[in-house]
C-alpha cells in the first residue's frame, strides 16, 4: 500500500492514455502526479486563483495525452492542454449550464466530443473545438449526476437523475431511448460494464446498487450497501465483480460479486473520510488507487483485502414455542440440520402434582413425597430426617437451627423457579410458602382440578357478578343497566345454587351447567372457551 | 365566511372553502378539497394562513403532511412539549396569531396546556438559546450548542425539537408577509394592531416578464455587494415575547468574514449530506419535509403578472439563493449577480424583512415591492421565501448535529 499526502481534499482523479500519469483535482488542488511513485510532475494552480480551477470532476482524454477537461465548481467546463505551460495550459473555459456539473465525460473513439451532466436537469454533448454544445438533452426530471457513453455501442449514453431514473439515449436520437425507476430518491452515479452489451450499474441515495438491462429495463442483480453509494465503477478483467464507494460514514472501498449479492467480497480500508473517487489503472493490473477528502491517495494491491465472510459465524441454533431446537452448521464439510423436541415441563409437573401428598404426618408424607420425583427424593429425604431429629428429646437445642434451614430450603426452591418442589415443602411443613404462585402456575398450565385441591384458604377471595355491561353486581341489580345475574344455559336470575367457569367466568345454574357439561365441553355463552377439562 | 383572513390580501381574492370549481385545473381542485375537509375534520377549522397556503393546493397538500406527522403521531416528544416549543417558536417573531393558534390547540386537542411558568420544565426551557439562535443568526449555531443540549435531550428527541423550532419560525414569515388576520374566536392580547397606513405607491412596477424573456438589457454590474442599506432601524426588545422565547437576540447581517463561515455552502448541501443527517434522526418525518422542500423549489405555473408562457426558473432561484445568502450561504454555482438583474432593491428589502424581521412587514412593503405581481404570485413569493428559509436554516442546524455528534 502506498499513501501519499497531498494536503488539500481530493475528489475526483483520471488516468494518463500510457498509464503513467494521473492527475487529481479537488477544490484546491490540480496536480499531475507521476503513477510509479507519486511524485508531482506538474501543478496546473497558476495565476490568479478563481473558481475555474477547482474542479468537481475531471477526465484525461483516453487516447491523446495533452487533453483534459475538468468541470468546475462555478458551473463552467475547462479544457486544458498540457502540451503548453504556465497559463496558457486553460485552453477553453465552455460555458452553458446553468448550474453545477457534476460529470464530464469523454467520447471513448471520437477523439473531440465529450459530454457533460449538470445539475441543471441537462445533458449537453460537446465539440472541443466549438463553444456551443453540439447536442441538449434536456430532462425535466431534477438535476442530473452522471453520465457515460458506453464503451461497447459509443452511441449510447447512460445517465442517473436526482429523480432516482436512470435515462438511456440514443447519440442519433432526440428523446430518450429507455427510462428506468431505478432508485428512491437520487441515482448518483452509473456505470455501463465493459464486456457485457447492454448492461449498466447504478448506485443511488437508497443504498442500493443495482444492475440493469437496458433492452428490458429490468433489474437483474440487486446488491445492498449500508450507506449512499457516492460511485460504482466494474472492475476491469472481471464479468461479475463491480466496485463501490459510499458517501459518508463509510471510509472503505467495497468490491461486490454480484452473483453473492449480500455481502461485499472485499473490503478495502486505509481512509480516515469517506472515498470520492478511485481508479483501476490499465498500465498496472491488480491495483486500485482511491482518493478521498481526508488528502490521502492511496495505492492498494487487490489482493490485499478484508473478506467479510470469513467473519460471519457459521452455526446457527433456533427454538420454536413447541420447545423444539433446530440447528445448522458446517462439520467435516456436511451441512447439518437436524431438530431435537425437549421434554415437555407441563408432563412432568403434572405427575408430580397427582402423586405429591401435602398435609399429614411429617414423617409419612415425606417418604411417600421422596418416591414421587428423582431429582428431589434427597431433598424429601433429608426434611424427614431433620424432623425426626429436632422430635428426639435431647435435641430440642437443634430446633432454631432446623427451622431455618428448613425455611430457607423452601425460599431456595421458590428462587430457583421450582415453585412445586418448595409450595409442597412448605405445605407439609405448613411453614409460609409460595402456595398461591403455585395455584397459579398450576392454573396457567391448565390443571385446574389439581389447582383447587390445594389448601388454600379462599376466605379473603371475594366474588361478585358482573352484569352484560361490565359493571359488578351489587344488591342483586345491576345499577347501570337493571340486569340480574342471568344463568348462560336458561338466561333466567340465578338465585340459590350456582357453579361458573374459572376460565372464561361464564356460569349458571348448577343443574342446567352439569347436563350441558354431560356431552358439551365448549362454554353455553358462545365465548368459545372450552370449560369441561377432563383432566 | 365574513370574518377578515388577511390584511394584505383583499377578502372576496381568498378562496373560499365550498362551493363551485374554484380551480381550472381538475386535479388540483380535487387535491384542495381533499385537503381542506381532512383539515377540518382534523381539528375543527381551517386556520386562515393555511387557507391562504390552499391557493397553492400541492404545497398546502406537502405542508399539511408535515404538520400532520408533526402533531398527529407518536414521537417521543409528548403532544403538549411539541405544541408548546411551536409557541416559542413562535414568540421569536412575536407571531401571536400563531401562538394563540397553538396553545387553543393544545388546550381543546391534547386537553392541557403550561399555565404558570413555573410548570415549564427545565428541559424545555433548555432549548431557548437554542430557538433565538437559530430564528436569528442560525451561522452562530455550533456544536458546543448541541453538545450543551444533549446533557439534558437526547439526540432524537433534540432533532425533532430544532426541526419543529425552524418550521415554526419559517411559519411565522409567511403568516405575517401574506399579512393573516386573527381567528375571529383568539384574539390577539398583546399584539398592537398595525394603524391603517395610507397606501401610497412610490416606485413604479418593473415589467419582471420582460427581464425574464430576456429583452431588457442590463449593465454588467460588479461582483454582489453587501445589502447593508436593508438594517433595522429601532427594533426593541419586547420583555413578554423574549420571556416565552427564552431569550433576546436579533438579526444582524450576516458577517462577511470567513472566520464566522461554519463551512462551506457546496460541501454541505442540504440534498446531499445534510438530509441524509436528517433520516438518520427522524425518520418519521425527514420525507415529507423532503417533499415539500422539492415542491416548493418546482412549483410554477410558468406566468408572471399579466404575461403567462414565461421560464419563472430564474427569478424563483433569485429569490431562494437571496434568501439563503441573506443567511450567509453562498453557492458557487450560481452566478450571484442574477439577483441584482432581477431582484430590485425594494424588492430585495421586502424578501429580506419576510426572512429576517416579517413581524416589521407593513402594507406599504407589500405595495412597494416593485415587481408587477398578482396576489396569488405574492403568495407563491411567500412560500418560496419561507421554504428558502427553512432549508438554509436545516443546514446550519443539522450540521452542528453532525460535528456534535460525529456522523463522519
Amino acid at each position: 500500500m502506498e499513501v501519499c499526502s497531498l494536503k488539500f481534499a481530493i475528489n475526483s482523479l483520471s488516468i494518463s492514455p500510457d498509464s503513467s500519469s494521473i492527475i487529481c483535482g479537488g477544490r484546491e488542488i490540480l496536480k499531475v502526479l507521476s503513477l510509479s511513485n507519486f511524485s508531482e510532475t506538474r501543478n496546473l494552480r497558476k495565476g490568479k486563483s478563481n473558481l475555474n480551477y477547482s474542479t468537481q470532476d475531471i477526465a484525461w482524454h483516453p487516447k491523446e495525452a495533452e487533453w483534459l477537461i475538468s468541470a468546475a465548481k462555478n458551473s463552467c467546463i475547462v479544457l486544458w492542454n498540457l502540451t503548453k505551460s504556465g497559463v496558457g495550459t486553460l485552453e477553453t473555459i465552455y460555458k452553458g449550464h446553468t448550474t453545477l456539473v457534476n460529470r464530464v465525460k469523454w467520447h471513448p473513439n471520437q477523439p473531440d466530443a465529450f459530454i457533460s451532466a449538470s445539475h441543471d436537469g441537462s445533458l449537453r454533448v460537446w465539440d472541443r473545438r466549438e463553444q456551443d454544445s453540439v447536442k441538449i438533452y434536456k430532462c425535466n426530471s431534477e438535476g442530473s449526476r452522471d453520465v457515460s457513453f458506453s464503451d461497447l455501442k459509443d452511441y449510447m449514453i447512460g445517465a442517473g437523475f436526482d429523480s432516482g431514473a436512470v435515462h438511456i439515449y440514443d447519440l442519433r436520437k432526440e428523446q430518450a431511448v429507455m427510462k428506468i425507476n431505478a432508485h428512491k430518491r437520487s441515482a448518483l452515479t452509473i456505470d455501463w460494464h465493459p464486456i457485457w452489451p447492454d448492461r449498466i450499474a447504478s448506485g443511488g441515495n437508497d443504498k442500493s446498487i443495482k444492475i440493469w438491462d437496458v433492452t428490458t429495463g429490468g433489474d437483474i442483480y440487486k446488491m445492498q450497501a449500508p450507506e449512499p453509494v457516492a460511485r460504482v465503477k466494474w472492475v476491469p478483467g472481471n464479468l461479475t465483480m463491480i466496485a463501490s464507494a459510499q458517501q459518508m460514514h463509510d471510509n472503505s472501498l467495497y468490491i461486490w460479486d454480484i452473483e453473492d449479492p449480500y455481502l461485499p467480497a472485499r473490503i478495502y480500508k486505509g481512509h480516515i473520510q469517506p472515498i470520492k473517487d478511485f481508479v483501476f489503472p490499465a498500465g498496472m493490473p491488480d491495483n486500485v488507487i482511491t482518493c478521498s477528502e481526508d488528502c490521502f491517495l492511496i495505492k492498494q494491491s487487490l489482493s490485499n483485502y478484508y473478506c467479510p465472510k470469513n467473519d460471519m459465524p457459521k452455526s446457527f441454533l433456533s427454538v420454536s414455542p413447541l420447545n423444539t431446537v433446530s440447528y445448522f452448521t458446517k462439520s467435516n464439510h456436511k451441512n447439518l440440520l437436524d431438530f431435537i423436541t425437549l421434554g415437555d415441563p407441563r408432563e412432568e409437573i403434572n405427575q408430580h402434582a397427582q402423586k405429591y401428598v401435602l398435609k399429614g404426618n411429617i414423617e409419612d408424607t415425606c417418604a411417600i413425597n421422596s418416591t414421587v420425583s428423582e431429582s428431589n427424593s434427597g431433598v424429601w429425604d433429608a426434611i424427614g430426617m431433620l424432623n425426626k431429629i429436632s422430635s428426639e428429646p435431647g435435641y430440642s437445642w437443634l430446633h432454631s437451627l432446623i427451622e431455618e434451614s428448613l425455611y430457607e430450603t423452601v425460599e431456595f426452591y421458590a428462587e430457583k423457579g421450582d415453585l412445586q418442589t418448595s409450595a409442597c415443602i412448605s405445605s407439609v411443613l405448613n411453614l409460609k410458602g409460595p402456595m398461591r404462585e403455585y395455584s397459579e402456575l398450576l392454573r396457567q398450565l391448565e390443571m385446574m382440578i389439581m389447582a383447587a385441591k390445594l389448601p388454600i384458604s379462599h376466605t379473603n377471595v371475594e366474588m361478585y357478578f358482573k352484569c352484560k355491561c361490565g359493571k359488578p353486581i351489587e344488591d342483586g341489580i345491576c345499577s347501570k343497566c337493571n340486569n340480574q345475574a342471568e344463568c348462560s344455559v336458561c338466561g333466567g336470575v340465578v338465585k340459590g345454587l350456582y357453579s361458573w367457569c374459572q376460565g372464561c367466568g361464564h356460569g349458571g345454574h348448577l343443574q342446567h351447567l352439569t347436563t350441558w357439561f354431560k356431552n358439551k365441553d365448549y362454554c353455553p355463552t358462545g365465548c368459545g372457551h372450552l370449560c369441561n377439562v377432563r383432566d | 365566511m365574513s370574518n377578515l383572513v388577511s390584511y394584505f390580501l383583499p377578502q372576496e381574492h381568498i378562496k373560499t372553502l365550498t362551493g363551485e370549481t374554484r380551480f381550472p385545473n381538475a386535479s388540483e381542485q380535487e387535491v384542495y378539497e381533499r385537503v381542506t375537509e381532512e383539515i377540518m375534520n382534523t381539528i375543527g377549522r381551517v386556520p386562515h394562513h393555511e387557507r391562504i397556503m390552499g391557493h397553492f393546493p400541492l404545497y398546502l397538500e406537502k405542508h399539511y403532511e408535515v404538520i400532520k406527522k408533526l402533531f398527529c403521531s407518536d414521537l417521543s416528544i409528548s403532544y403538549l412539549w411539541r405544541y408548546y416549543i411551536a409557541y416559542m417558536a413562535a414568540a421569536t417573531h412575536r407571531c401571536e396569531y400563531l401562538m394563540r393558534l397553538e396553545e387553543h390547540f393544545s388546550r381543546t386537542i391534547e386537553g392541557d396546556w403550561f399555565e404558570e411558568t413555573e410548570e415549564i420544565p427545565q428541559k424545555l426551557m433548555s432549548l431557548g438559546k437554542a430557538n433565538v439562535k437559530l430564528a436569528h443568526r442560525p451561522w452562530e449555531f455550533s456544536e458546543k450548542d448541541v453538545k450543551d443540549l444533549l446533557i439534558q435531550w437526547n439526540s432524537n428527541e433534540l432533532v425533532l425539537a430544532l426541526t419543529e423550532l425552524c418550521q415554526f419560525h419559517c411559519l411565522s414569515g409567511f403568516v405575517f408577509g401574506v399579512g393573516v388576520a386573527p381567528e375571529p374566536d383568539l384574539p390577539l392580547v398583546n399584539h398592537k394592531e398595525p394603524p391603517s397606513p395610507i397606501i401610497k405607491t412610490t416606485k413604479s412596477k418593473t415589467n419582471i416578464a420582460a427581464i425574464l424573456k430576456g429583452h431588457t438589457e442590463h449593465s454588467e454590474t460588479d461582483d454582489y455587494i453587501s445589502d447593508s442599506s436593508e438594517d433595522l432601524h429601532g427594533y426593541e426588545e419586547d420583555i413578554y415575547f423574549s420571556r416565552i422565547a427564552g431569550d433576546s437576540l436579533c438579526y444582524i447581517n450576516y458577517p462577511m468574514d470567513c472566520i464566522s463561515r461554519p463551512f462551506n455552502a457546496s460541501e454541505f448541501r442540504f440534498a446531499d449530506q445534510a438530509y441524509f443527517i436528517l433520516e438518520k434522526m427522524v425518520p418519521e418525518f425527514s420525507e415529507s419535509i423532503w417533499n415539500r422542500i422539492r415542491t416548493a423549489i418546482a412549483m410554477t405555473y410558468d406566468y408572471v403578472g399579466q404575461d403567462s408562457g414565461i421560464e419563472t426558473g430564474p427569478l424563483r432561484r433569485a429569490i431562494w439563493n437571496y434568501v439563503q445568502r441573506v443567511y450567509g450561504l453562498q453557492y458557487d454555482d450560481y452566478n450571484y449577480t442574477d439577483i441584482n438583474r432581477f431582484l430590485k432593491i425594494n424588492t430585495k428589502k421586502y424578501i429580506k424583512k419576510i426572512a429576517c424581521f416579517p413581524e416589521t412587514v407593513t402594507k406599504q412593503d407589500w405595495v412597494n415591492i416593485e415587481i408587477d405581481l398578482t396576489y396569488d404570485e405574492m403568495i407563491h413569493l411567500n412560500l418560496i421565501i419561507c421554504e428558502a428559509r427553512f432549508e438554509a436554516q436545516l443546514v446550519y442546524m443539522l450540521h452542528a448535529v453532525q460535528r456534535a455528534l460525529d456522523l463522519g
